[in-house]
């Protein structure tokens, strides 16, 4: 009877120990570096937003009228003994024509909504992943040294061998439920959410790509026009030095046509270089993420885990049953 | 739109007419779209906005770049002014858009940050260890109990 009992327990711990729930790790940690990498995405899309349309809003020659004027920024005209609103301080776009465009980063509250998100995730990675292993562990241990004194207390003899050791892993097994649920219950009410942030991203993403490749187009037409225009005066101011000879009394005149000449050529490299940066923009702005479902697939992934009975929890009080039922057994009842 | 940009508007397209057969061919090709576009440039067609310049931008751009190709500097420089205010539009229609959108992400970033307050509670509440140590000695006296250690 003994016998078959410490073999039932026996197979209990291993059942037990078996079963014993592994939260979802690797769902937090893949939902947590998604987060993470789309925070830094959407931040370096809005970043190059602002600063190729800032690019394309003031390298517009003085010809066209559009103008870059700070608004609202100069505190003297405030009311004495007020402040203006910070937040009505701003550098604009103006001009006939043109609309009042906003030189500043786009998007605040998505910029801050995305931030929130990876905060989240990586309190939720923390939950589930290791920082309170430890913890745990400690009070798997303390659990032990509970129930040893809870035999010595109660004149019981000796447990089983392995008895302590399954009673800890049922104390483990509670615990991870115990943070299983508490992670599950956060899901849950952040899912919502976190639903709204991977749809705003994907679609606030679209249009600030499209921005981007508008202002760099708006860059690469004013170096490309720059370009040929100092390519075709360099060649006129060329053929003009050549054509004027090398003699006496003629010098000042070649030296302001070479001077002219070395003024068209530091353009045309200014402006060749410039279509060069913006080619790089444009090219980084063609891969520019603008798909963010994964943030949200990621989470799901993360609850159903948490949530399937199957994982871990399940099997794992089944352990605790048959663990009762065979100490039961071995008492004799 | 206002009616100065629209005036603005309006004399660019003047001089751009008034300069050559490149022009003038530009011209009608974009005549049609500018006075659509100048129809659907109110607020409250921002779609319809966007469209209009979707299929203005494509023929403006052509004509820009076979003014370039001509080396016919002075209407390339028309022309841009005319290409970079209309991408300029196209881009403030778009900032519209997520304006719109980036106002939704207030009410979504509460729900977050609770679930966040929520989670870092209970990591502290198990890094103390009180939760893990209540559920572990709970689930020790019951099973004391179960097994008559305890009664």
């Amino acid at each position: 009877m003994r016998l078959n009992a410490r073999n039932a327990i026996i197979c209990a711990l291993i059942i037990a120990l078996a079963g014993c729930a592994t939260l979802p790790q690797r769902e937090a940690t893949a939902f947590k570096t998604i987060a993470s990498a789309d925070a830094d995405s959407f931040g370096k899309a809005t970043a190059s937003d602002l600063r190729s349309r800032t690019e394309a809003a003031v390298i517009q020659s003085a010809a066209t009228g559009i103008s870059v004027e700070t608004m609202n920024c100069d505190q003297s005209t405030a009311p004495a003994g007020t402040m203006i609103d910070k937040t009505q301080c701003e550098v604009k776009m103006t001009g006939v024509g043109t609309p009042p465009l906003a030189l500043v980063e786009g998007a605040p509250r998505t910029r801050k909504l995305i931030k929130a998100v990876a905060t989240y995730a990586a309190a939720m990675a923390d939950l589930a992943e290791a920082k309170d292993v430890a913890a745990a562990k400690a009070n798997v241990d303390a659990a032990e040294k509970s129930i040893e004194t809870l035999f010595t207390i109660s004149g019981v003899a000796a447990p089983a061998a392995g008895f302590t050791k399954a009673i800890a892993a049922i104390a483990k097994g509670r615990m991870t439920k115990a943070r299983r649920n508490a992670l599950l219950a956060a899901a849950r009410e952040a899912d919502p959410a976190i639903k709204v942030a991977a749809d705003q991203l994907t679609e606030i993403s679209k249009s600030i790509k499209g921005n981007v490749l508008d202002s760099a187009a708006v860059r690469l037409n004013r170096y490309q026009s720059a370009l040929d225009r100092a390519t075709e005066t360099g060649k006129r101011l060329q053929a003009k030095y050549s054509a004027l000879p090398a003699r006496a009394g003629r010098a000042d005149a070649r030296d302001q046509l070479r001077v002219m000449i070395d003024g068209e050529q530091a353009r045309r490299v200014d402006a060749g270089n410039a279509l060069v940066r913006t080619a790089v923009d444009i090219r980084l702005a063609r891969g520019m993420e603008t798909d963010f479902s994964g943030l949200a697939k990621a989470h799901t992934a993360l609850i159903n885990a948490l949530d399937k009975p199957e994982v871990g929890m399940t099997s794992a009080f089944d352990g605790i049953n048959s663990f009762l039922d065979a100490v039961s057994s071995a008492k004799g009842d | 739109m206002t009616d100065e940009a629209l005036s603005g508007y309006s004399a660019l397209y003047a001089r751009l007419d008034s300069l050559d057969q490149t022009a003038a061919i530009a011209h009608d090709c974009w005549s049609a779209d500018l006075s659509l576009m100048a129809a659907r440039i109110a607020p409250p067609d921002l779609a319809g906005f966007k469209a209009a310049l979707d299929l203005l931008i494509p023929k403006v751009q052509a004509a820009f770049t076979a003014a370039r190709t001509a080396h016919d500097f002075d209407l390339t420089d028309h022309i841009e002014s005319v290409l970079s205010r209309l991408y300029f539009w196209r881009i403030y229609a778009r900032d519209q858009f997520i304006a719109a959108l980036d106002q939704a992400s207030a009410a979504a970033m509460t729900a977050l940050q609770a679930a966040t307050a929520t989670l870092q509670k209970t990591a502290a509440d198990f890094d103390q260890g009180d939760h893990d140590t209540d559920t572990a000695m709970t689930s020790l006296q019951d099973l004391a109990e179960a097994v008559g250690l305890r009664s």
